[in-house]
């Protein structure tokens, strides 16, 4: 079949928020990276005036790289895997890859579900320097869970797809 | 786009989904037992003055409570189950964990008026840390706290002094001036420091000894046991008494829990709270003086007199009255204000 390569909808709306997603981690970076190079220097340096705010930016900055992160590696492929069996090709390697894809699946519900209490657990909270609501920092696992589960029906589409085309 | 491919993903999507919900429905199932069973919780080993604290509570809740439902108590030490920073987030959700002493430190993302204990300067000497204990200064800060995080307070531990130490004397105000020092993360301490001529600088605790070892700063302020505890006695020899502040650590108590109690177990625990930490108060008290002496008799330590202490509290008194109205703990400080034996001198 010759549609069967072309993007549907779901790989259109994966590859705008992966791109999207690509140029925050970017942004998040540069915002980690200032606060703490201000930080340390201003232990030593004394025109750099000692603010505490940075440890908290840095801190907010780190998670959401890490939850980012780790939704745009759900999209690259670039999860480190584990080898317990030799690799197999054929049936059963496609076997394998979609348990494997179920199994992140299954991983991604529970941040999904389980992260609305955690973030309902998060919105009572203030944080302690500049008063920040703590639901900007809890909102990131049911975010994540939500876009990991948005990557993975993307591939799992594309393993039923190509299956039909061998 | 291909029928059967996306109904078959549509369909696992779904099934995954729906495999989760379930178990999360079933592990938030209510279990009712006859017999029920209270966890304690401390990151300390059983020697330690909160898990003492922690299991006199035990006991006396055992004592005065003689109804019909079967108490069990489970006391989870050398941080077992977590830090206290988890006791308290665990005890705000309602579950695993039901009473703990925790630095109100950690209650502060709920509450911004529980940080009025951790205020440098707010006690003058022991007598006026114990009669405002006594007086109950904090009881808006406690219900701040239960309205906010659902979490009660029984009782107020503590009594030990922070003093500043490192690697060279403190003992004037004008020694202090530019003295590179590491503070706990809350502004309050930073600008508390700095309004003394200090230099503070926010250092997790965990890397103060590198951190003196190193000259990223020359010293920091605790209390002596933490100084034994941490071996920081080994990079900072020179401990200055300065009481920079008496330390307050309340007993908590998982309030979710605490309502579905009867009328009489209540009673129980509240009474046996407040004696609970009034002898973790004189554990504490009664510790810290000689730790500080051993620590010197063992040539561990230099100890130096501050004695200038009048004189920072002066400055400090502005900074604490700003700090304590950004926080809405005025009617606290002026509680504890009235008590002050300066103050009494006046009248």
């Amino acid at each position: 079949m010759s549609n069967t390569h072309l993007p549907t909808i779901i790989h259109q709306i994966s590859e705008i928020y992966f791109r999207f997603l690509k140029i925050l981690l970017t942004a998040l970076m540069i915002l980690l990276l200032i606060p703490v190079f201000l930080q340390v220097v201003s232990r030593f340096v004394d025109f750099i005036p000692r603010y505490i705010w940075t440890e908290e930016i840095a801190r907010f900055a780190f998670v959401w790289i890490i939850m980012i992160g780790a939704t745009i590696a759900v999209r690259d492929g670039s999860h480190f895997n584990v080898d317990i069996l030799p690799r197999v090709s054929g049936k059963v390697g496609r076997q394998i890859n979609f348990f494997l894809l179920c199994a992140m699946l299954f991983f991604a519900s529970i941040f999904l579900i389980g992260g609305f209490s955690f973030a309902k657990f998060g919105s009572s909270q203030h944080s302690e320097i500049s008063g920040l609501p703590m639901l900007t920092l809890y909102i990131g696992w049911p975010i994540a869970g939500l876009s990991w589960i948005l990557f993975l029906t993307e591939k799992i589409y594309d393993h039923f797809n190509i299956k039909k085309d061998m | 786009m291909n029928k059967q491919a996306s109904s078959y993903t549509f369909f696992t999507v779904l099934v995954m989904l729906a495999l989760v919900a379930l178990l999360f429905s079933a592990s938030s199932r209510k279990y009712t037992d006859s017999t029920l069973v209270l966890h304690g919780a401390s990151q300390f080993d059983h020697n330690h003055a909160y898990t003492k604290a922690l299991k006199r509570f035990i006991e006396l809740v055992e004592s005065y409570y003689e109804g019909p439902i079967e108490v069990e108590f489970v006391l989870h030490a050398n941080g077992e189950l977590g830090s206290e920073k988890e006791f308290f987030a665990f005890m705000n959700i309602g579950a695993v964990v039901d009473f703990a002493v925790v630095a109100p430190s950690h209650a502060s993302t709920f509450s911004e008026m529980v940080t009025i204990m951790d205020i440098p300067f707010l006690f003058e000497d022991a007598e006026h840390y114990l009669e405002a204990i006594d007086a109950d200064v904090f009881a808006a800060a406690k219900q701040d706290v239960l309205d906010r995080a659902d979490v009660l307070i029984l009782g107020y531990g503590g009594g030990e002094k922070r003093h500043i130490f490192g690697s060279r004397p403190v003992r004037n105000l004008e020694e202090l001036a530019g003295f590179d020092m590491r503070v706990m993360g809350s502004p309050i301490q930073s600008r508390m420091f700095q309004t003394l001529g200090a230099t503070p600088t926010v250092i997790s605790s965990a890397e103060v000894y590198n951190a003196i070892q190193t000259g990223v700063i020359e010293g920091a302020e605790n209390s002596a046991a933490v100084i034994d505890l941490l071996k920081w006695y080994e990079v900072a020899e020179d401990v200055s008494v300065t009481a920079v502040s008496y330390i307050v650590r309340p007993l908590f108590f998982n309030a979710k829990r605490f309502r579905t109690f009867p009328e009489e177990l209540q009673q129980a625990i509240l009474r046996a709270g407040e004696e609970a930490m009034a002898y973790e108060r004189s554990i504490e008290m009664g510790q810290d003086d000689p730790t500080l002496l051993r620590l010197e008799k063992e040539g561990k330590i230099n100890v130096h007199q501050f004695t200038e202490r009048d004189k920072m509290l002066e400055l400090a008194a502005p900074v604490k009255r700003a700090f304590a109205q950004e926080i809405g703990a005025e009617s606290i400080l002026e509680a504890i204000n009235d008590l002050a034996p300066s103050s009494q001198n006046h009248n």
